[in-house]
């Protein structure tokens, strides 16, 4: 996109000014005046190749969006992973400082609020346990664990079970039996976003999530059965449980209805109430309102409850997905070690104490499409990961390598310790449906060695690898910049999609 | 003449619609949200009237289909018969869907929502013009 405007008598020189420029190897900065409005820079971590897709794809021009926003500090960031979202590109990383006056915007977390990703290890081994089996789980997985728009999910409540999930988070299946104690410890937060507000959840996102926990949904949600291929990182693996050629599962999904809704009805408020106080955002869906105002707040409640429904979806699909292998694989559940690895959200607004010019601050992060990564030694790791940095959980395209990854310490410095979230899309739906059909596209990839079972055989080709981002240039170039270290690569068995 | 089509997003999905007046912008594009979700079955069915306030027509027309998309969710995914929007005026918007008594789609696509992203309603040449994304 070329740079829209220039100051009076500047002309020459802001043209090749607000050009994007490649500042240090793999990190590119789009200067201020690239869009109107600008506060800071944009800061984009890209090969060249990424780059250039991600200029393509008008994100860039999102990223410079971002920066308009009141109080943004540092710069606006994306992650190799960056593409063309709604508002804010997709691998967007935002913080703005609340004492400054900075901005919560519910676009900057999107409609599926808590969207993340959870791995579980196991003691099974591929080639010993499971590589005869597989047909038989992916297909025992498929009647039992709830997607698309079909079928209630797992754990159906009533009102008063979504309002203890909205404020407990995976602490409420666990209370019912669903789940072990250990997987709250393996949650970001343990599984639980402190100072949910549930009484600024709607009832129209209380009705659509009762019948909704323990449902992976649609679009790009999936389970996979992996296996670990490679293991570059030894001792954060150890720390993990990972080993090569062990079985693992990993799942995507979010806070279903709930968190669709929680953004659509304080988004409408925030859009409405935004210009009153003079706030203007070069794209509507960037509405934003100053933390410290008693409807960002509200906000803020809201999703972290919706946050709580997500974690906890994801706590019990979990949970389905033992129970599936302990019935197909005849031993009890408790003998399979499928123990959780992390679960990471990637759709979320947080308040976070970062350095900024020198002076600790509470910021409010966002990460639209981007991973928290704490380095080794923070103190908010469980115990096990203490000394490797964070686990984060990187879904590769459907048939594709997905892989672990450790936090950097370099990335706090980085971009207020966040990394990417996955492959990222590089091709709409449309084309990638016409470049080839859902059923030819099983045949690929079962004659790769990956059974496939799809709710939706149209829509199947949607999800295509080639619509999407090469996940190991991703993934490197995290690793190069210093946001994030590659400790192992899982390669697809089986997979489920939504 | 008034019409829909599909518009290309890398992750996500537009909907750009025309209209003779303003009211048919509105039943294209409601139409359009009907397509995406694999639900457009023209034809009778169950009428709910539909009603929306917002301070625009742009945010009204977000409030209008994040309306068709709600009340598709809660009647189990069905399908949209036909949609008719009487009047757009004065901060609101009227109307009503009709739902399908067949079967619910089995094919379709699971919106997420209706966002304000790159929004636009307005007149041209032709007509009334309203453009819209979808988060899928």
């Amino acid at each position: 996109m070329p740079p829209k405007t220039a100051a009076p008598g500047w002309e020459g020189r802001c043209a090749i000014a607000t050009e994007p420029r490649r500042v240090e190897p793999f990190v590119w900065e789009v200067p201020v005046g690239y869009v109107d409005g600008m506060r800071v820079p944009g800061v984009v971590f890209a090969s060249d190749e990424l780059f250039a897709r991600a200029l393509e794809d008008r994100a860039v021009e999102q990223v410079a969006n971002v920066a308009t926003l009141p109080g943004i500090v540092g710069a606006s960031y994306a992650m190799p992973d960056i593409h063309w979202g709604y508002g804010f590109p997709i691998g967007g990383v935002a913080a703005t400082d609340v004492a400054g006056g900075g901005v919560v915007s519910p676009g900057g977390v999107g409609f599926d609020i808590g969207c993340g990703v959870r791995l579980l290890r196991s003691d099974l081994d591929w080639e010993r346990d499971a590589r005869d089996r597989i047909g038989a789980l992916v297909h025992a997985l498929a009647r039992r664990i709830p997607r698309g728009t079909g079928g209630a999910g797992l754990l159906p409540l009533d009102r008063a079970g979504v309002e203890r999930v909205l404020v407990e988070g995976v602490r409420y299946p666990l209370g019912r039996g669903v789940g072990v104690e250990g997987d709250a410890a393996a949650c970001e937060d343990g599984g639980t976003l402190a100072d949910a507000d549930p009484g600024q959840v709607s009832d129209r996102a209380y009705q659509r999530g009762a019948p909704q926990l323990g449902s992976l949904g649609g679009g790009n949600h999936f389970l996979e059965v992996q296996v670990v291929d490679e293991v570059r990182d030894r001792r954060a693996a150890d720390a993990m449980g990972l080993r090569l050629g062990q079985v693992c599962v990993m799942l995507h999904s979010g806070s279903r209805g709930v968190g669709h809704q929680t953004c659509t009805d304080h988004l409408k408020v925030i859009d409405r109430l935004a210009p009153t106080l003079g706030i203007r955002v070069p794209d509507r869906q960037l509405a934003c309102l100053p933390v410290e105002r008693p409807e960002a707040l509200a906000y803020l409640g809201a999703m972290r409850a919706a946050a709580n429904f997500a974690l906890a979806n994801r706590h019990v699909l979990a949970d389905g997905v033992r129970r599936v292998f302990a019935e197909v694989l005849g031993r009890p559940a408790a003998d399979l070690g499928m123990d959780l690895v992390y679960d990471v959200s990637h759709n979320l607004a947080r308040l976070e104490e970062h350095e900024v010019d020198g002076r600790r601050r509470t910021l409010c992060v966002h990460r639209k499409g981007a991973t928290r990564a704490l380095g080794p030694g923070h103190p908010e790791l469980p115990d096990r990961y203490r000394d490797v940095g964070q686990p984060v959980i990187n879904p590769g395209s459907m048939g594709t390598f997905s892989y672990v990854l450790a936090g950097d310490e370099r990335a706090e410095t980085r971009a207020f310790a966040s990394t990417c979230h996955g492959a990222g899309r590089a091709m709409s739906r449309t084309r990638a449906r016409k470049l080839m059909s859902g059923p030819d596209l099983r045949r690929k990839l079962e004659r790769e060695g990956v059974v496939l079972a799809a709710a939706n055989w149209k829509l199947l080709s949607e999800e295509a690898p080639y619509a999407y981002k090469d996940a190991t240039a991703v993934v490197e170039t995290c690793e190069r910049v210093g946001l994030s270290r590659v400790v192992a690569r899982l390669r697809p068995a089986g997979v489920l999609k939504g | 003449m008034g019409g829909f089509e599909l518009l290309e997003h890398t992750a996500d999905v537009g909907i750009r619609a025309r209209g003779a007046t303003l009211e048919e912008a509105f039943e294209q594009a409601s139409l359009g949200l009907a397509e995406v979700l694999g639900a457009l079955r023209p034809g009778s069915g169950e009428r709910v009237a539909v009603e929306v306030s917002a301070g625009d027509p742009g945010a009204l027309l977000v409030d209008w289909l994040n309306e068709v998309l709600w009340l598709h969710e809660v009647r189990g995914h069905a399908a949209v018969a036909a949609v008719r929007v009487e009047r757009v005026s004065g901060g609101r918007a009227a109307g009503s869907v009709t739902f399908s008594s067949t079967d619910p789609p089995a094919d379709g696509t699971l919106v997420k929502a209706v966002t304000y992203h790159r929004l636009r309603v307005g007149r041209d040449t032709d007509g009334w013009l309203a453009e819209v994304y979808l988060d899928v």
